[in-house]
């Protein structure tokens, strides 16, 4: 009867996401994970995969291209567009309504994967991966604690749209603006700004680096221009806050 | 001690009260030690009764304004009035250490134009306790002012000093939102040192002060102050865009400079598009 009920509930949401969703990969020089997270994101049964490839080597373009995932749109790009570009013109291919983005470079199970894409069918409009910091302490995670007590979205603590993976409804993201993806932290100030509703989803098990295994320089590199998006998001709430106000402090 | 005798005393006292005069009493008794020339203001916004200081009293500049609805509006209005070549900058909820407020005094002496104060986390219960929201506000601010050394330091709390060279360059009323006053004072190179107390700032908690901001307040005016940074120093704060082609957006996908795949047919799984090549293929074979 147990399993009965399993199988049935099983087969509800294989359905649910052959309609319904669609899965965003970035993909630069991923070779070690990108087939073992295209054989977890198969396990969701998505409506597609959407592949953005960008100045990745031959070796990634090879696998992915000889690969045998047959439901998947591979978009490859000869040169790198920037840090998260490919959201936005991932999205804008996408035709399900949840659409879940990933990063090529973290290998997470399916098991782990689902309960982004199961929140936002239950009622969230962006489910957030949460943040397992202990403590703030570098310029980037203080600027993402700030931000969410600014908001006041203190429950989301240090969680932010720039970690992946995180899932967002069709809707919201239209609400929000396809290129506002780009920006995540403005994209995640324009949504809360809309009322719309964010959770987070633990994440207990990945393997791979999820972007940070790059030389010291691109790394600082990244973490400036995320310094730099919470910043573009800061002036964006400021204005908000003082269009409310009427008033110039 | 006459105040009419110093034109220009060496420090200036500023201090804050809604009500509660009882760490008044303890200031002024050992205040005096602090300066050879000084002076005091207290400002409120309702009438203070000094009655019982007696002839302690007569050396305070009173300063009432009902439309002080903070402690920061009060800082602002005696900070107007202040002669002092230093001012320090006190108010009721904090009680008086001599020790502790040379420090400040001794900071801008000694070539500072701001002295804040630098919070020292060492006890295990502190450690434990989550930190506050306006911590990170503080603290986000010092970082991106380049002040990762102050900490927690800010404007926004006292105890802190400030030269007179200080005062007239940020103009008084900025002080009324303290982290507008603090990212001016780093863009116009002013010194801001941070002042570590040697023992904990003892507070009154008295839940009757209703001149504190709320959280709310204290994180909005932090991000009218980063705003104020960024507008200074340029889009985004001078931070790097990623590289982003953001033209990209612009322009429909087919004129990108692109390869697109799309999903091909199972054959072995019997797809619809599979079917179709199986017939043509098998027609082919016909016409042969």
């Amino acid at each position: 009867m147990g399993n009965e009920k399993r199988n049935k509930r099983a087969a509800i949401k294989k359905d649910k996401n052959r309609k319904r969703l669609s899965v965003i990969i970035s993909v630069e020089q991923d070779e070690i994970t990108i087939k073992a997270l295209l054989q977890q994101v198969e396990k969701l049964h998505p409506k597609e995969i959407i592949m953005i490839l960008q100045g990745s080597n031959e070796e990634s373009i090879e696998i992915l291209l000889n690969s045998q995932f047959p439901s998947h749109t591979t978009i490859i790009y000869p040169f790198s567009l920037g840090d998260e570009l490919w959201r936005s013109i991932g999205a804008k291919e996408a035709t399900g309504d949840v659409w879940l983005f990933l990063d090529g470079s973290e290998m997470i199970l399916a098991e782990e994967l689902s309960p982004f894409v199961r929140a936002c069918y239950g009622g969230a409009d962006i489910a957030l991966r949460k943040s397992t910091a202990d403590s703030v302490t570098g310029t980037v995670s203080l600027a993402c604690a700030f931000f969410n007590h600014l908001l006041e979205q203190q429950q989301l603590g240090m969680s932010s749209m720039m970690m992946l993976p995180f899932a967002i409804k069709k809707k919201a993201a239209s609400l929000v603006g396809i290129d506002q993806l780009v920006v995540p932290p403005l994209a995640q100030a324009i949504a809360i700004r809309n009322g719309l509703r964010v959770e987070t989803v633990p994440l207990k098990w990945y393997f791979g680096h999820g972007g940070l295994n790059v030389t010291p320089s691109r790394s600082r590199q990244k973490e400036m221009t995320c310094l730099g998006d919470h910043l573009e998001a800061v002036l964006y709430w400021s204005e908000q806050i003082r269009s409310e106000q009427g008033k110039v402090i | 001690m006459d105040k009419a005798v110093v034109d220009r005393p060496e420090v200036s006292v500023v201090y804050v009260a809604s009500d509660d005069t009882r760490t008044l009493r303890r200031m002024l008794t050992n205040v005096k030690e602090l300066a050879t020339s000084l002076e005091v203001i207290v400002v409120s916004p309702k009438c203070v009764d000094t009655s019982y200081l007696g002839d302690e009293s007569s050396w305070i500049d009173k300063i009432v304004s009902p439309s002080i609805y903070s402690y920061d509006e009060g800082r602002a209005l005696g900070a107007r009035h202040a002669r002092g070549e230093t001012v320090l900058f006190l108010d009721e909820r904090v009680d008086f250490s001599l020790p502790l407020w040379q420090q400040y005094v001794d900071a801008v002496r000694n070539g500072a134009d701001v002295a804040v104060t630098v919070r020292t986390q060492t006890s295990t219960s502190a450690k434990k306790k989550k930190p506050l929201p306006t911590r990170y506000a503080y603290r986000l601010l010092n970082h991106l002012l380049g002040h990762t050394e102050l900490g927690t330091g800010t404007l926004s709390r006292i105890p802190f000093a400030c030269s007179r060279k200080a005062l007239k360059a940020l103009g008084h009323e900025c002080l009324r939102t303290p982290p507008i006053a603090y990212v001016k004072a780093a863009w116009q190179k002013l010194v801001v040192v941070g002042v570590h107390p040697d023992s904990a700032i003892k507070w009154t908690d008295d839940t009757r002060i209703s001149m504190v901001k709320s959280t709310r307040q204290l994180l909005r005016e932090h991000a009218h102050a980063i705003q104020l940074l960024v507008n200074l120093i340029g889009p985004r704060g001078g931070m790097p865009d990623g590289d982003r082609y953001r033209d990209l957006l612009h322009i429909p996908g087919e004129l990108h400079l692109r390869s697109v795949f799309y999903p091909q047919p199972r054959e072995d799984k019997g797809g619809v598009w599979g079917g179709k090549r199986k017939k043509k293929q098998t027609g082919s074979h016909k016409k042969r």
